[in-house]
């Protein structure tokens, strides 16, 4: 009897635990999600036929297999690690349809995060930082890999290692088959769930496509990541105009006020960019200035909204024109400054423009600084326990512009030198690159510091505004000890990262200048700004 | 039963174990072991990040090193016209871009020659980086100097804008344009295939006193054109998360992807031209026939088939001395293999045998050369094999996987053998870059240096003109990659020491190769000499200076680095600390020195300078391994341009300074120094392609340029800046506006890498429509605009410092050597120069007076040791001359002194008549002039 009792028992409790086992299976089996309708080439065209980007369009573009994909379809596994595999037909003269997927795309990477602990009763601040994010451009890139590989990666049939044959000196066949350098998975900056699809050779774009996760989907996403209710996280995700009222209490504690310092604009200079991409920008003449010019040729522009039409902006009235090019600096903080529009699906727009006064920029006061002690993480559920050890400092700087205020903090004291440039990719909290490579990503995650944050507020600091409304975008700090006292140099610069808007000298107070020094004596970049293993020189 | 069975359980239970134990030995050795080799051949080196860490270089301020004068910064001018800029790429990648300075028209000014790749078949770009639809065609130039503008700027015009101010020897005075076919004119096109020229040497050959121009060709070749030959890159070690840890890749020639192209050895290949057939690579000399019809413009006469003197192989190096001091002027030829069979990426090696050209002249009156190599010992065949590297690999334990290889660290020496493409065999020589005559032991023989890469430093000594052997020296015990000279007495002992030139200190960074254990198994020749440079000590990558007062040991020096923009390797991080102990093994030897030369980067064109007129020399030399910076390797092979000037107290070691920025001398375009003074920095605009960062890169901008492995990129801090360099090739320091004070000439190889703020994409049509041409392989860089390389100008403004110029003229009977090739001249008894046609640099010559920076003194004294077998020793008193030119005849007993006055700067008229060298120059006698014999 004890017997057949313990085989029932046994019996009963495999019963049990191969159910549950099944059961785990079943849960952390990967979901795969509906297939995702995916449009290429929705840029504007110039008139001669030519897409408007600033991207540098590699001559594959039109040309390869990517360009016959018409959908994806996403599986993701219980870590959120997900397969995006890409369906495409026959490219031109080839008799044999290719794969293409990304593998191991941490989703959690891809969407807005909060980058501290949710609170019970998340408010508008929180909203308002989902928002921001949302309204972000957050893109990994990852590079060719194999099966076994654990990092994101994307696995391909598309051998070819050249990108053409040679029919002559000097004639180039295009390659419909080869296989891209990177492959970048992008949530764009114009509505939650907008993603985009981009693959480069060595020279630029070769494909681009857009897709569109399910909204359910998404909001089921964001609530995970971020530990939110589903709903709430959906509405945060929103356009909003609506100022929020900052606690800062959340992202850090202060743990010594530095007093005011000293805040000027810096010597002035031609105007700047910030990236490769930028400068095309201002080369096409994506920024222009000039009062109204009637007689001229009208374009319109955008006046209202992150992106004109898609998140409640108004497409303005038309304007005529003849504008210029502005040629320094300090041109921009005089007068309205005309932005060519990104729009959706993501794209620049050929004739309308939005138009931003950054006078503000323009009246640097004082700036204040602060130690700080952030109570921010990259790894959810973003608590500072889930953060390495680290004996680094942080500060925070305040610096006020007129009727505005600018908050930077979380700063990472021994990444404030002269060597490199410290970046805030955008407003809000640890908002994260447009375009990185995912092994930078999750070394980021992993060894960076803690997530920094910033605000463009009212003049007293009370309220956050939407940065994207008033024009800003990214910022960038570094040191500068080449001067009898040694100053932070902040750039900021402007919506879609067209032209830096106006840079500023904030004096280092003196309490820190001697450590400043000394962390500029040791900096090497971090790991997560510069490894890349995909084989390349 | 139950005891027998378990005696048989011990004993099954033993040899289970024992069978147990060795698979978990075998597998240990084939998985465990190497993985932990591996992994120490790929991180050895790093430390941990913390306290340790470097990221500033040491800044060396004792007062071993001499008060300097503030620098007074060189002066850019714009090259003379486009066709002085370098329009070839990459057949022509190490060539194709000399320069040599002399006196083409005896009018006391100093002329350029500009040496191209006539065979050129890159295409240029237009204002939107399309590629055009045909070649640009370059050929060789000889820039007149017409004298001073208005500035005191030297106005360089070329002799094809010049020769047809009048009708008459048009042809000759055209004929150095070295094509094929010359023209008749400057009427006649220039769309003509002309040589693929590399350098030219400027001697008085024929002993007439008219300096003649011979010029060092190659055949057609493009390294990494064959499989066997493609660069093998070795890919980023030990990847977080990656399956593939070993593999490697080949990189083919970008020329390959640019036109079609069949490798082939091609050294015995002819073609035609005006002379007949000569061989693809056939060598020009051309005599100097002085101006017959008054223009201003020398006429010149292809000597070269009736001389004997064509050769056949890819010349690099030329060196003109009286070898056998029979009163003429013998010439030694340093060539490369067809560059097809470039090894470094091979598993098999090649070389090319060099030449030595015995003139005939001083016993037959006739300008006719033998070749002698052979008899003489110096053509690099060396016996048992010494000519090749000598290469580490792993070596194979009997029937054992290779991993008991690794597992053991067994490791064996072997000579590669030699490289075949198509049946074809390369020569069983030397790749020999550049090649200096220098009188080692003071006997008054000219004895022979040669830069060898991925081989050996040679010094043929000579045995009384009638042969030579192969000598020891400082760093005879290690290979190296060695590509220039710069010969100079730079201690101030009154004996000239060289400074060779190899890759540099960045062969001991943290990007250069570190091969997976595996990749030396059966290794190509780089892996196996980064494995001997990096673990096995037998091969050194840095510059050397050699003692002249002992060539078996090099000079004890320091520099004190620039604070603006140190060498990348000077700054502790960046190095492998296991480097610090190279070439251990040898007694003696001097490990790495961080305050010394050995960080400095590669060296291909090296100019002996005085800057100040200071009467020390200081030095300044530029170069780069594949491309401009930022291409493969790039902070490997990527010099900036350097200045160092000397800084050593009288009777002290060597000290140098960096103050290439003070001085504005960066091989760098677009560079501005106007933040130097006061904020200490350069900047320039940033390169709009192939660069991440923003709109200005400063010289503290820091990155990461390699790609070694994570615990080796944490460490690593590269400077930005250095990566928007020019790919430097030739590099001149002379005279070139008569103001007394040495200028630079520097040259660099054009290509579709340029670093310009406003380079663009490369665009072909395609479809009808310019469309962006991305690179054709991941490794190169995007493609841009070709950019043609930047012949510069620099001109030394400096104006204290006296100084004194001596011309040497040898009119003693017999001799054919009348610019006294060879000799050494010492001034106020502290101040020596040697006389020389073929200055050592890669590519680079000069043919000039003399010059002797006097600084606050005057020249009192001076002593001339002739260059003859009675080493004749002249020893003259001279007045306190200061800021002249001193001409000394050795059959007048009383020197020529001709002040240089302030109408020396003076502007001279529009092109014409030449103009007569201020203060008359001594007239050239007008020696019978041999003809050349007939073919």
């Amino acid at each position: 009897m004890r017997q057949e009792r313990r085989v029932r028992i046994f019996g009963w409790a495999g019963a049990v635990c191969a159910a549950g086992a099944l059961s785990a299976l079943v849960s952390c089996g990967p979901a795969e999600w509906e297939p995702m309708p995916v449009t290429g080439n929705q840029e504007q065209k110039n008139p001669d036929g030519s897409l408007f980007t600033p991207n540098t369009q590699s001559f594959l573009r039109g040309h390869h297999w990517l360009d016959t994909v018409t959908q994806a379809r996403v599986e993701v596994g219980g870590d959120l690690s997900a397969v995006i595999r890409l369906d495409g037909g026959l490219a031109q003269g080839q008799g044999q349809a290719e794969t293409f997927a990304v593998h191991n795309l941490n989703l959690e990477m891809m969407v807005p995060r909060l980058h501290y602990p949710a609170p019970a009763s998340p408010d508008a601040f929180d909203a308002f930082n989902l928002m921001l994010a949302e309204f972000s451009r957050n893109g990994v890139s990852v590079p060719v890999g194999a099966p076994g590989d654990t990092n994101a990666h994307f696995e391909t049939t598309l051998s070819q290692d050249h990108p053409w044959k040679l029919g002559g000196a000097y004639t180039f066949i295009p390659e419909p088959l080869l296989r891209p350098m990177r492959f970048t998975v992008v949530n764009n900056c114009l509505m939650g769930g907008l993603w985009e699809l981009e693959a480069v050779d060595r020279a630029g774009e070769i494909y681009h496509g857009w897709m569109t996760v399910p909204a359910a989907r998404y909001s089921a996403l964001l609530a995970e990541v971020n530990g939110l209710a589903e709903d709430f996280a959906a509405k945060a995700v929103s356009w909003s105009t609506e100022p929020a009222k900052v606690d800062l209490s959340r992202l850090r504690t202060v743990r010594q006020e530095l007093g005011e310092a000293p805040l000027a604009l810096a010597p002035d200079e031609g105007i700047g960019f910030s990236s490769q991409t930028s400068r095309r920008k201002i080369g096409k003449s994506y920024v222009l200035m000039g009062e109204d010019n009637p007689g001229t040729a009208p374009i319109s522009v955008a006046t209202g909204g992150v992106t004109g039409g898609a998140t409640g902006g108004v497409t303005g009235g038309v304007i005529p024109t003849k504008r210029y090019k502005p040629k320094m600096r300090s041109e921009l903080a005089q007068g309205p400054i005309h932005l060519v529009d990104f729009q959706p699906p993501g794209r620049y727009s050929a004739t309308e423009r939005r138009t931003f006064d950054v006078g503000f920029l323009g009246k640097p006061e004082r700036a204040e600084v602060r130690l700080v002690a952030p109570l921010t993480g990259y790894r959810a559920p973003f608590t500072a326990a889930a953060q390495p050890e680290e004996d680094r400092r942080y500060v925070e700087i305040l610096l006020h512009l007129g009727d505005r205020s600018l908050v930077i903090g979380n700063l990472p004291l021994d990444l404030l030198v002269p060597q490199e440039e410290f970046v805030l990719h955008g407003f809000g909290v640890g908002i994260l690159n447009q375009d990185e490579p995912a092994e930078r990503r999750a070394l980021l995650l992993d060894q960076g510091p803690r997530p920094s944050f910033a605000y463009l507020m009212d003049a007293d600091g009370r309220e956050a505004l939407n940065n994207h409304e008033s024009g800003l975008e990214q910022i960038f700090i570094r040191a500068r000890l080449d001067r009898e006292i040694p100053v932070w140099e902040v750039t900021i610069t402007s919506f879609e990262r067209i032209v830096d808007l106006a840079k500023y000298e904030v004096e280092i107070p003196a309490a820190l200048r001697e450590e400043v020094r000394r962390n500029a004596s040791r900096y090497t970049t971090p790991i997560y700004l510069t490894y890349r293993d995909d084989n390349l020189l | 039963m139950t005891g027998s069975s378990s005696r048989f359980s011990w004993k099954k239970l033993l040899l289970g174990g024992g069978a147990a134990g060795l698979l978990a030995l075998h597998l240990s050795v084939v998985y465990l072991l190497p993985a932990a080799a591996h992994n120490r051949s790929v991180s050895f080196g790093e430390s941990d990040q913390g306290a340790s860490v470097e990221a500033m270089p040491r800044i060396l301020k004792d007062d071993s090193f001499a008060a300097l004068p503030p620098a007074v910064p060189f002066r850019e001018l714009a090259p003379p016209d486009e066709d002085a800029n370098s329009w070839s790429n990459v057949f022509s990648l190490f060539g194709g871009a000399g320069a040599t300075v002399f006196d083409a028209n005896g009018d006391g000014r100093l002329d350029v020659y500009l040496v191209h790749d006539g065979q050129n078949w890159t295409r240029p770009t237009d204002a939107d980086a399309v590629l055009m639809d045909k070649p640009r065609s370059s050929c060789n130039g000889l820039y007149l100097n017409q004298g001073n503008d208005e500035k005191g700027d030297p106005r360089f015009v070329q002799v094809n804008r010049l020769a047809d101010r009048n009708a008459t020897f048009q042809k000759e005075e055209l004929l150095v344009e070295d094509f094929l076919f010359p023209r008749s004119g400057p009427a006649d096109s220039a769309e003509r295939p002309g040589r693929q020229s590399n350098l030219a040497l400027a001697v008085d050959i024929n002993g007439d006193g008219l300096q003649d121009l011979l010029v060092g060709n190659q055949p057609p070749g493009m390294i990494w054109s064959h499989p066997s030959t493609q660069a093998v890159l070795s890919r980023f070690v030990d990847p977080i998360g990656r399956q593939a840890r070993h593999s490697k890749q080949p990189l083919a020639g970008l020329g390959a992807w640019l036109v079609p192209y069949t490798p082939r050895e091609s050294t015995d290949d002819t073609r035609e031209s005006a002379r007949g057939a000569e061989p693809q690579g056939a060598n020009s000399l051309y005599l100097n026939r002085g101006d017959q019809d008054g223009d201003g413009l020398p006429e010149w006469e292809d000597a070269s088939r009736a001389a004997g003197i064509e050769g056949r192989r890819s010349t690099y190096g030329l060196s003109a001395a009286d070898i056998d001091l029979d009163g003429d002027l013998d010439i030694y030829e340093a060539n490369v293999h067809d560059l097809d069979f470039w090894p470094g990426a091979a598993k098999k090696f090649a070389g090319a045998i060099n030449a030595l050209y015995i003139n005939r002249l001083a016993e037959t009156g006739q300008l006719r050369f033998e070749e002698q190599g052979e008899a003489f010992g110096v053509t690099g065949e060396l016996p048992d094999a010494a000519n090749r590297p000598t290469l580490t690999r792993l070596d194979k334990l009997g029937p054992l996987p290779y991993e008991y290889s690794i597992a053991a660290f067994a490791t064996e020496t072997y000579k590669p053998d030699l490289l075949e493409i198509d049946g074809r065999s390369a020569e069983d020589a030397e790749i020999s870059w550049a090649t200096v005559m220098q009188d080692v032991n003071s006997d008054g023989f000219p004895d022979i240096w040669v830069a060898n890469d991925l081989g050996y430093l040679r010094l043929y000594l000579n045995r009384d003109g009638k042969r030579f052997e192969v000598t020891e020296h400082a760093r005879s015990k290690l290979s190296g990659s060695w590509m220039s000279f710069a010969p100079a007495d730079y201690s101030g002992d009154l004996k000239e020491d060289l400074v060779a030139g190899n890759v540099g200190g960045g062969g001991y960074s943290h990007e250069f190769i570190s091969p997976s254990w595996y990749d030396l198994i059966d290794p190509v020749i780089n892996d196996s000499l980064a494995f001997r440079t990096l673990v096995v000590s037998g091969n050194d990558f840095t510059h050397t200076l050699i003692d002249g007062a002992d060539i078996g040991r090099e000079l004890p020096h320091k520099v004190r680095h620039s604070q603006v923009l140190p060498p990348d390797s000077a700054l502790p991080n960046n190095l492998r600390p296991m480097n610090i102990k190279k070439a251990s093994f040898i007694e003696d030897f001097t490990p790495f020195d961080v305050d010394s030369l050995d960080p400095y980067e590669f060296a291909w064109g090296m100019a002996p300078i005085d800057v100040q007129n200071d009467g020390w020399i200081d030095m300044y030399w530029l170069g780069a391994l594949w491309n401009r910076g930022g291409g493969i390797m790039s902070s490997v092979g990527t010099n900036p341009g350097r200045l160092l000037i000397n800084a050593t107290r009288p009777g002290g070691e060597v000290r140098w300074v960096d103050m290439t920025a003070e001085y504005h001398a960066f091989n760098i375009l677009e560079l501005v120094y106007d933040q130097l003074a006061e904020r200490g920095y350069v900047w320039r605009r940033s390169p709009s392609q192939n660069w991440s960062k923003r709109d200005r890169v400063y010289s503290y901008d820091r990155s990461v340029w390699v790609s070694q492995g994570v615990g080796i990129q944490e460490r690593v801090a590269n400077q930005d800046l250095i990566q928007t360099a020019e790919f430097g090739k030739a590099a001149v320091a002379a005279d070139l506006n008569g103001d007394g004070f040495q200028d630079l000439l520097l040259t660099n190889v054009g290509g579709y890498d340029s670093r310009a703020s406003n380079n663009k994409n490369l665009k072909a049509r395609i479809d009808g429509k310019p469309q962006v041409l991305p690179a054709p392989d991941y490794n190169y860089p995007t493609l841009t605009n070709f950019e043609p390389g930047r012949t510069r100008l620099l001109i030394n403004d400096t104006a204290e410092g006296a100084w004194m110029e001596v011309r040497l003229i040898d009119d003693s009977p017999g001799t054919w050597n009348r610019d006294a090739i060879g000799a050494q001249v010492i001034v106020n008894g502290h101040l020596l120069r040697v006389k020389r046609a073929g200055d050592g640099s890669h590519i680079s010559n000069s043919l000039a007076n003399l010059h002797f920076g006097l600084g606050a003194e005057a020249a009192t004294t001076i002593e001339i040791r002739w260059p003859d077998r009675s080493r004749t020793v002249t020893t003259l008193p001279l007045a306190g001359l200061q800021n002249g030119v001193l001409t000394v005849r050795r059959s007048v007993a009383a020197p020529e002194w001709t002040p240089r006055t302030a109408d020396a700067a003076a502007p001279v008229p529009a092109p014409g008549a030449p103009v007569p060298a201020p203060g008359a120059p001594v007239p050239a006698p007008a020696p019978v002039v041999p003809a050349p014999a007939k073919p």
